[in-house]
């Protein structure tokens, strides 16, 4: 084959080598630390709660974005080409930038099924799983609802399977790892109970929603959905649902309408105005509504919920 | 371990809500009797209430218990892999399929030359079988297999890519598209409009199809630099059909091939903007003694929301060509052989809105690199709508004007995706 020929011709690649190792050598070595690269603000800071010193994390996902629509930025390629783990929340919720990024990494330890690919819901029985691979039912959730970072008991199985996840790329830190897992489960359990007596108004409290984010909170918190603004999920609505819709929303008199903050707040505003019903702002990623980390974000989803059902005296 | 120990405490919980259902479920004391009416009605409410909480609590610790035995199930089982893997890319292979079809209506019928018939047109702009799959440890491969109204059944893509080479290097060998700016590699059906840009068409030849060998480097710092060098047969699809018709006479020197060096950054502006840069150098040192230079500029607006805007995307792409033909007379003498310099490339602009609507607009300059320069200018101005994520609707109107008539031309796209397609981080 011409191989040989080609780099005996291409005169480019011995000051190109230089320069990369120059390049590497100013960059590269600037830290010890366990280099990480995380899909959501919710799996970053859980990265950072378990690894502490250890790890350095890169959170690709905006908290006011949309999961599934996070731009393929090429940035966070070089971060990934050079990364020691990633962490994904995973059941398909980062299709839109994930895979294109992995494959823009170069960097064999972070592909799926390798030790670097850490991946949060390994330990979450996943909700509303297809019963088929057909399109027909819309395409964004065909793992199964990816959404159940909103509760916080799913919470406590992604931490674990992040500790497990570090502590297999990283098996020095594996007491660091157990240790950081301990404080963060135990801060966890701590506020479960507490947010399950400030969650108490929320039970049985009709709701509506833009998208099919709800199931693992609605089962925690006893909130009932009643249907979606999209008609699948990742489908737009047609004037013939939101009319379908409205119509539910009257005769099972919903006075709650979550709007998650990255959706455009004119059809909720609309649907609000004609029913009577309330809107209640919604982060899908910690961070959304201002406060950040995990545990500060549910906090703040439920107050929001929680102050939104005293206003509207529902259910 | 505190997850055991919160098992234990939920239990304990279940243990009172038990009592309490009991508590509940037994029968009124009978020596009530005696009491007067008042009281009993009280102490029947008072019951009332109590079998509603115990019925909340019995519905609690439904849940507790279905969530205890979810949690035991996915605690006792060792997961085999460390990832849930999309069973779309599960499969081995991961294949696709995209129906892209369109009826256009034009004026006139000059412009041959950038590939406008007169008339009314229904065609198969593209039938696709799209192939993907990881090979073993270090190799993927994929294949695009497509039939067109123009074309039959043709493999366009076959090629195969390295992995896990070290120090961020890819190596990509077969038939495939090579590293020419930014649209020319790009598959017919993911560009933003119905049509390859005519600067395109008639300077490379098409898309830029390719046989050869393609090595990359990506640049081992946080800046996205990516440098490809590659050595191909021939690069644009109808210069590669060309050359393969001529089976053994296609042979040609090392010198004949197709040489190209591309350079290509990206770079994070703010959080939401950010802009991308190309120059691509690709040439035959001997007989044609040709160069073509490219430089390519993208700037975009993301924000990744759901919003009713929802980004911008400024594209543009220019290109210089030189080139060496041998022109022949009627009886195939050759008269001369001349050195052509021209030049071609397009601007565009899309804007993108809620419920998966964008409208954008395109000029686009092209020469021919061969004989007369026959000049031509197309503006275009084109709205796509997705009613999902695999289907996709397209309206482009297009005036043509320049050394020949002046042409328009309506198009109307439809196209349809079947099952996960993607040609991946090069085609964003
Ligand atoms: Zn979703």
């Amino acid at each position: 084959m011409a191989l040989p020929s080609v780099s005996r011709r291409l005169r480019h690649p011995f000051p190109f080598a230089i320069l990369a190792i120059a390049l590497s050598l100013s960059t590269g070595v600037a830290s010890a630390k366990l280099r990480v690269v995380a899909s959501t603000p919710d799996v970053a800071d859980m990265a950072r709660q378990i690894g502490g010193d250890r790890v350095s994390v890169v959170t690709i996902a905006n908290p006011r974005q949309d999961p599934h629509k996070v731009p393929v930025r090429p940035s966070f390629a070089t971060r990934l080409h050079r990364a020691d783990a990633l962490v994904v929340q995973g059941l398909g919720l980062e299709h839109a930038f994930i895979p294109a990024l992995i494959e823009g990494a170069r960097n064999g330890n972070i592909l799926p099924g390798a030790p670097g690919y850490i991946d949060a819901s390994l330990y979450v029985k996943p909700l509303q799983v297809p019963s088929s691979q057909n399109r027909s039912q819309g395409e964004l959730h065909p793992l199964g609802n990816p959404h159940f970072n909103l509760d916080p008991v799913q919470g406590k199985r992604m931490a674990r399977a992040i500790a497990e996840g570090l502590e297999r790329v990283d098996p020095s830190g594996a007491d660091d790892y157990r240790e950081g897992l301990e404080r963060f489960t135990t801060l966890l359990d701590e506020k479960i109970e507490e947010w399950a007596r400030l969650a108490e108004p929320l039970r049985g409290v009709k709701v509506v929603s833009y998208h099919n984010d709800l199931i693992y909170l609605a089962n925690r918190y006893g909130l009932l959905q009643v249907g979606t603004i999209e008609i699948k999920p990742g489908i737009q609505p047609t004037p013939g649902h939101l009319e379908n819709l409205l119509r539910l929303m009257k005769r099972e008199n919903v006075k709650i309408i979550i709007r998650e903050i990255s959706y455009d707040p004119g059809v909720a505003r609309s649907l609000a105005e004609r029913t009577g019903a309330r809107v209640v702002p919604l982060a899908v990623m910690a961070g959304g509504l201002g406060p950040e980390g995990y545990v500060d974000s549910i906090q703040a989803n439920l107050e929001a919920l929680v102050g939104a059902v005293a206003e509207s005296g529902s259910p | 371990m505190s997850f055991r120990f919160h098992v234990g405490r939920e239990s304990r919980r279940g243990g009172a809500a038990l009592a309490l259902i009991l508590a509940a479920g037994s029968p009124l004391p009978v020596g009530a009797a005696d009491s007067d009416a008042t009281t009993l009605h009280e102490q029947l409410e008072a019951t009332q209430r109590e079998a509603e909480r115990t019925r909340d609590e019995v519905a609690e610790l439904k849940r507790h218990v279905a969530d205890l035995e979810a949690a035991a199930r996915s605690a006792d089982a060792t997961p085999t892999t460390t990832a849930r893997i999309a069973p779309v890319n599960a499969d081995n292979p991961a294949v696709s399929f995209v129906v892209d079809t369109a009826l256009d209506v034009s004026t006139q019928s000059s412009w041959q030359s950038i590939g406008y018939p007169d008339g009314w047109n229904f065609t198969l702009k593209n039938g696709e079988l799209f192939i993907s799959a990881p090979i073993d440890p270090f190799l993927r491969g994929y294949a695009s297999i497509n039939g067109t109204s123009d074309e039959g059944f043709d493999v366009e893509e076959a090629a195969i890519i390295t992995t896990s080479l070290p120090w961020g290097l890819t190596l990509k060998g077969g038939r495939f598209f090579a590293d020419v700016g930014r649209l020319p590699h790009w598959h017919d059906e993911a560009l933003p409009f119905v049509d390859r840009p005519p600067s395109i068409d008639r300077m490379i030849g098409g898309e830029s199809g390719s046989e050869g060998l393609e090595a990359s480097w990506l640049m081992p710092i946080d800046l996205f630099i990516e440098v490809t060098g590659g050595l191909y047969d021939a690069v644009g699809s109808e210069n590669l059909e060309t050359l393969n018709d001529n089976g053994f006479f296609g042979r040609r020197s090392f010198q004949e091939l197709n040489f190209l060096g591309r350079i290509h950054g990206y770079v994070d502006l703010s959080d939401t903007f950010n802009a991308e840069l190309g120059g691509s150098w690709t040439g035959i040192p001997r007989d044609e003694e040709r160069s073509l230079w490219a430089l390519d500029v993208t700037l975009r607006h993301q924000p990744g929301t759901q919003s009713s805007y929802q980004g911008l995307d400024l594209g543009a792409e220019w290109m210089w060509n030189s080139q060496r033909f041998t022109e022949r007379d009627d009886g195939g003498a050759i008269m001369s052989r001349i050195r052509r310099r021209r030049q071609g490339g397009y601007a565009y602009v899309e804007a993108f809105f809620a419920r998966r609507f964008s409208v954008g607009a395109r000029f686009d300059y092209s020469e021919s690199p061969e004989g007369a320069a026959d000049r031509a200018r197309t503006a275009s101005a084109f709205v796509t709508w997705k009613p999902s994520e695999f289907q996709r609707v397209r309206f482009q109107f297009d005036n043509s004007w320049g050394d020949q008539q002046t042409n328009q031309r309506f198009t109307i796209q439809w196209t349809a995706f079947i099952g996960s397609h993607s040609h991946g981080f090069a085609q964003r």
